[in-house]
C-alpha cells in the first residue's frame, strides 16, 4: 500500500503541462506596443465602423490615467510585472484575406491543433450537436452550423462579424454590463480586444444546441483580449461553452478577457467555462496572468443567470463573474471548482447584487490548494435597499494537500433591506488520510482514492456543467491526479 | 487628523506637545507625526470603509480638561460584585472616587514609559491607536505573579465630562498575568457631553493564565468611541473578551489576538444595540501562530431605526500551526427597514491540519417565530422584543460576572421596543 503522505507528496509534484505544444503558423502579427495608432490599425483592419473606434480610444485614454491594480498578496509569487508596451496586441492567422468557407479550406495544420485539443470540430459537431466558433488567436477562423442555428433566428459569429452584420445589436449592449472603464483590466480589453463571441438568442428561442468557443493563446507575447456578448432576448434559453487551453511558454502572457450577458425577461444563460490556460512550471516560470472581468445582468423579471467555471490554469487567475439582479424575481447561480498546485494562484469568486424584489442568488465554490498554490475566494453579496425579500445562500469550501499551500476566505456581505436573508458558511479542511487509508484497504490505488475523494468534494459544481463539459472537468482533475501520482 | 501641519497651532497638538515634556517624547511625537499622515480617514479607505467619520473631521476636538466625578454620575455605573473600582474622568485618575485598590493595581501616570506601552500590538496604521499613544496620560497596569488570582473582578470606569466643548481623551489598561495567574478585569465607558475616547487596552498572558475581560460601552449619543483591545498570549492561556455596546454615535472597535504559544484559547465576542444613527463597526483579527490554538469570535447585533453595524474579522492560520480549531460567526437582526448590516468574515490560512469555519447570516424576526408566538396570544410587539432578546441572549449569558450581565440586560431591555411587557422570570439570565 502506498503510504497517503508520499503519495500526497508526489501529488504535489505535477509533472509536465499535457496540453503544451506550439503549431507554427506564419502570423500576421504587429509590432508590440500600445498607443492610439495600434488601436486605430486594429480597428483599421477589421473595418470597424467610426462610433467603435471612438468607444476603443474613450477606453484607451482611460486606461492611461488608471493604475494597475495592487491589492492582491502574492506568497510565495515572484510577480513579473506586466510591460504593457512588449505585448503585441494584434495577431491574425495569415490568411486573413481569403477567409475558408468550409471546414475543407481551413488550414490543415489548424485543424491539427484542435484535434490535440480534443476538439475535432467535425467530429464533435457530428457527435455532440455542439457549434464550435473556434477561436484561434485572434480572429475565428471557422464557424459550423451557421445555418441550423440561423434557422432558429439565433446569432452565433465572431465578434467582428457581429460588427459587421448587426452593428444596431452590437452598439446596443457593447458595454452595457461592463462599461469600458469599469477596472484596469477591462479598460485594456476596451481599447485593444480583438475578437470574441457573440451571441443573440431572439424572443422566445430555445437555442437547439449548446455553443461553444475555445480560446486559445498561440503566438509569442500576445497578449489575448476576447471579448463575448451574449444577449438572450425574452423568454429564450441558451447554454454556453468556454474552454481554454494555451501552449507551453517561459514567459508570462496576460489574457484580460470580458465577457457579458444580458438575459432579459424570463429568459436564462447558462455560461460555463472550463479554464486550463499554461499555469507555469514546478518553479513557478512562465504561466498565464488571467484577468478576466465577467458580469451578467438579469435585466428582465424572472431572467436567470449561471455562472459555472472550473479552473485548473493560469499562474494567477482573478476572475469574478458576476450577477446584477435587476429584474424581480431574477436568480443567479455561481458554482466553481479552483484548483492550484505549485505555484499557481486563484483569487476568484462571485459579486452578486440584488435589486429587484424576490431576487434569489446561490454560490457555491470548491477551492482545491496542493504545492505551494494558493486559493482565495473573494465574494461580495449585496441587497440593495430595494430588493424587498431577497434571499442569497453562499457556501465556499476549501481543501488543503501538504503544508506549504493557502486557502483563503473573503466574503463581503452588504444588507439593506431587513427582509433579506443572506447565509454565508465556509469550511476548511485537509484531504481525509483516514478516506484514503479506506479506499486503499479496498483494493482502491491511493491515486484514484485521491482523484475520487477531489471529484466528491467538487460534485455538486461538476453536476452543474453540461455533459460533455462535466466529462472532461471530471477527466482534467484526474489527469492532473493521475499525472503528480505517476 | 487635526487639518493643520505639525507646526501649526492645534489644541491637541498643543496638549501633546506639553505632554511630551513630562515623558514618552519621542514615542509620543513619532505617533503624533503617524496619526497627522494618516489623517481623518474617508470612506475610501479600506479600514473605514463603512465608517463615516466626516462628522468627527469636521469637529474641532479640544483637549479634555480636568473633572471629577460626581457620585449621581457613578451609581447607575456600578455593577455589584466587583472588588476594586478605579474611576477616571477625561482620561485622568479620579481618587476619590475610586475605592479598594488591590496591590497588583498601579496606576500608569506614575510609571509612563515608552516600554510599558504598545508592547502588544502597535495598530501602526490606525489613527486613533497613534492618538491615543500621543495622548496618553494615565491608565492601569494590573500585574498579577505567577499562580496568583486576582479575588474580584476589578472595574475601570471612564466619563467624559466637559461644559459643551467636543473633547478628546483616552486611558490605557494594561494588564500582565504570570503563569496560571487569574484575573477578571470590567470597563465601563459613559459620559454625555460630546466626545472622541480612545481606549486602548492591552493583554499579555504566560503559560495557562486566564483573563475575562469586557468592555462596556454606554455613552451618550454624542461620543465617538474609537477603541482597540490587543493580546497576547503564551501556552495553554486563555482570553475571554467581550465588547458589549448599548450607548455611543459611533463605537469602533479594533482587536487583535496573537495566539502564540501551543494550545492557547481566544475569545473575542461582541454583542451591540443600535440606536437612531449608531454605527457599531468592529474589525477583528486573530493570529494562529502556534498548533492547537483555539479561537472563537461571536458578533451580534440588533439593529433598529437607521443603525447600522460593520463586521470585520479574520482569522490568519500561520504556517505550522496545524491543529487549530476557529470559529467565526457574524449575526445581525435587522429590526428596520433602514438599518443595514455590513459582514466580512475572513479566513486566511497556510497550514492544511485546520478547522476553521466561519459563518455571517442578516436578515429581520423570523415570521416563523412571530407566528407561533401570536398563536399563542402573545401581542406583535411583545413576541418581536422576546425575539430580539433570545438573539441577544446568546451572547450575553457568555459575559462574565452575573451583576454585568444583569446590568446590561436592563440597558438592552430599555432600548428594545416592546420589552416593558417581558416579563421578568422570561429575560432572566
Amino acid at each position: 500500500m502506498t503510504d497517503p503522505n508520499t503519495m500526497l507528496d508526489q501529488w504535489a509534484e505535477r509533472s509536465d503541462y499535457k496540453w503544451g505544444f506550439m503549431t507554427d503558423i506564419e502570423s500576421d502579427t504587429i509590432p508590440p506596443g500600445l498607443n492610439e495608432d495600434v488601436i486605430r490599425m486594429i480597428s483599421g483592419r477589421k473595418q470597424e465602423p467610426e462610433w467603435l473606434l471612438e468607444w476603443r480610444l474613450g477606453a484607451y485614454a482611460k486606461w492611461k490615467e488608471m493604475t494597475e491594480p495592487s491589492w492582491a498578496h502574492w506568497p510565495d509569487h515572484d510577480w513579473r510585472p506586466i510591460d504593457y508596451q512588449a505585448i503585441s496586441y494584434f495577431s491574425a492567422p495569415k490568411s486573413d484575406a481569403d477567409r475558408p468557407k468550409s471546414l475543407d479550406e481551413v488550414d490543415p495544420k489548424l485543424l491539427e491543433t484542435y484535434e490535440k485539443l480534443g476538439i475535432p470540430l467535425e467530429e464533435r459537431a457530428a457527435l455532440a450537436g455542439v457549434a464550435v466558433d473556434a477561436v484561434f488567436d485572434s480572429v475565428s477562423v471557422a464557424t459550423t452550423f451557421r445555418d441550423k442555428l440561423a434557422e432558429a433566428g439565433v446569432i452565433f459569429c465572431s465578434f467582428s462579424e457581429a460588427v459587421q452584420e448587426h452593428p444596431e445589436l452590437v452598439q446596443k449592449y457593447l458595454g452595457k454590463v461592463v462599461p469600458r472603464t469599469d477596472n484596469f483590466f477591462a479598460a485594456l480589453n476596451a481599447a485593444v480586444f480583438t475578437d470574441g463571441s457573440f451571441v443573440y438568442i431572439p424572443k422566445g428561442v430555445r437555442c437547439p444546441m449548446e455553443l461553444s468557443t475555445y480560446f486559445r493563446i498561440n503566438q509569442m507575447n500576445t497578449g489575448q483580449f476576447e471579448r463575448t456578448l451574449i444577449v438572450a432576448d425574452e423568454g429564450s434559453y441558451v447554454s454556453y461553452l468556454e474552454g481554454c487551453t494555451a501552449p507551453q511558454r517561459d514567459e508570462n502572457q496576460l489574457h484580460a478577457a470580458v465577457v457579458e450577458l444580458i438575459a432579459m425577461e424570463d429568459a436564462e444563460i447558462k455560461y460555463s467555462t472550463i479554464q486550463n490556460w499554461y499555469p507555469g512550471d514546478e518553479n513557478g516560470v512562465g504561466g498565464i496572468y488571467n484577468f478576466v472581468t465577467k458580469r451578467g445582468l438579469c435585466e428582465g423579471d424572472r431572467s436567470h443567470i449561471s455562472w459555472t467555471q472550473v479552473e485548473t490554469g493560469s499562474a494567477i487567475t482573478w476572475k469574478y463573474p458576476s450577477c446584477i439582479l435587476k429584474g424581480d424575481d431574477s436568480i443567479g447561480e455561481f458554482y466553481s471548482v479552483a484548483l492550484t498546485n505549485n505555484l499557481q494562484q486563484a483569487d476568484t469568486g462571485t459579486k452578486m447584487v440584488h435589486r429587484g424584489r424576490r431576487t434569489k442568488s446561490n454560490v457555491v465554490s470548491k477551492g482545491i490548494s496542493a504545492g505551494k498554490g494558493h486559493n482565495t475566494y473573494r465574494g461580495l453579496v449585496k441587497i440593495l435597499p430595494g430588493a424587498e425579500d431577497a434571499r442569497n445562500y453562499t457556501q465556499c469550501d476549501s481543501m488543503l494537500m501538504g503544508s506549504d499551500c493557502g486557502a483563503h476566505t473573503f466574503p463581503v456581505i452588504e444588507v439593506e433591506n431587513p427582509t433579506a436573508q443572506v447565509e454565508h458558511e465556509a469550511s476548511t479542511t485537509k484531504i481525509g488520510e483516514d478516506q484514503i487509508f479506506y479506499c486503499n484497504q479496498r483494493g482502491i490505488s491511493s491515486e484514484d482514492a485521491v482523484s475520487m475523494i477531489v471529484n466528491g468534494f467538487c460534485r455538486e459544481v461538476l453536476a452543474e456543467l453540461p455533459m460533455e463539459f462535466a466529462v472532461e472537468a471530471k477527466a482534467l482533475l484526474a489527469v492532473s491526479l493521475e499525472d503528480s501520482v505517476g | 487628523m487635526c487639518s493643520k501641519t505639525l507646526d501649526q497651532a492645534c489644541p491637541l497638538c498643543d496638549a501633546i506637545e506639553v505632554l511630551a515634556e513630562r515623558s514618552m517624547r519621542e514615542r509620543r511625537m513619532e505617533a503624533c507625526e503617524r496619526w497627522h499622515n494618516i489623517g481623518w480617514p474617508s470612506r475610501r479607505s479600506e479600514a473605514f470603509r463603512y465608517c463615516n467619520l466626516k462628522p468627527a473631521a469636521e469637529t474641532a476636538w479640544q483637549p479634555a480638561p480636568n473633572a471629577s466625578a460626581e457620585a449621581s454620575e457613578l451609581e447607575p455605573l456600578s455593577i455589584p460584585g466587583t472588588g476594586a473600582r478605579l474611576v477616571f474622568v477625561n482620561g485622568r485618575f479620579d481618587a476619590d472616587a475610586s475605592a479598594a485598590i488591590p496591590s497588583e493595581v498601579q496606576l500608569l501616570s506614575s510609571i509612563l514609559n515608552e516600554t510599558e506601552l504598545d508592547r502588544v500590538a502597535k495598530f501602526d496604521d490606525d489613527p486613533f491607536a497613534q492618538l491615543s499613544t500621543a495622548m496618553v496620560e494615565d491608565g492601569v497596569l494590573i500585574e498579577i505573579p505567577d499562580g496568583q488570582e486576582l479575588a474580584e473582578p476589578i472595574h475601570i470606569v471612564h466619563l467624559s465630562k466637559a461644559n459643551g466643548e467636543p473633547i478628546a481623551s483616552t486611558l490605557r489598561v494594561i494588564i500582565r498575568l504570570g503563569r496560571d495567574a487569574k484575573a477578571c478585569v470590567l470597563e465601563t465607558w459613559a459620559g454625555d457631553c460630546p466626545a472622541l475616547v480612545m481606549p486602548m487596552t492591552e493583554v499579555e498572558l504566560d503559560e495557562n493564565a486566564h483573563c475575562d475581560h469586557a468592555r462596556l460601552v454606554e455613552h451618550g449619543d454624542g461620543v465617538w468611541h474609537m477603541g482597540g483591545v490587543a493580546s497576547r498570549q503564551g501556552a495553554g492561556s486563555t482570553f475571554e473578551s467581550v465588547v458589549l455596546t448599548v450607548g455611543g454615535h459611533t463605537v469602533r472597535t479594533i482587536a487583535h489576538s496573537s495566539l502564540d504559544g501551543e494550545g492557547a484559547h481566544a475569545a473575542v465576542r461582541g454583542f451591540g444595540i443600535g440606536d437612531e444613527h449608531r454605527h457599531i463597526d468592529s474589525r477583528l483579527r486573530v493570529d494562529h501562530m502556534s498548533p492547537n490554538c483555539t479561537s472563537r469570535e461571536i458578533f451580534k447585533h440588533l439593529l433598529p431605526d437607521h443603525s447600522t453595524s460593520a463586521f470585520t474579522a479574520r482569522i490568519y492560520v500561520n504556517e505550522g500551526a496545524h491543529g487549530t480549531d476557529a470559529v467565526q460567526t457574524s449575526r445581525n437582526l435587522l429590526l428596520s427597514d433602514t438599518a443595514k448590516a455590513w459582514s466580512r468574515p475572513e479566513l486566511e490560512i497556510y497550514a492544511d491540519d485546520v478547522k476553521c469555519t466561519h459563518g455571517a447570516t442578516t436578515g429581520e424576526i423570523d415570521p416563523g417565530g412571530l407566528f407561533y408566538l401570536r398563536a399563542r396570544g402573545v401581542p406583535e410587539a411583545t413576541a418581536r422584543a422576546l425575539l430580539a432578546w433570545a438573539f441577544a441572549a446568546e451572547v450575553i449569558n457568555e459575559v462574565p460576572v452575573e451583576s454585568l450581565r444583569t446590568h446590561l440586560a436592563s440597558r438592552i431591555l430599555a432600548q428594545l421596543p416592546g420589552a416593558e411587557a417581558l416579563d421578568e422570570g422570561v429575560v432572566s439570565l
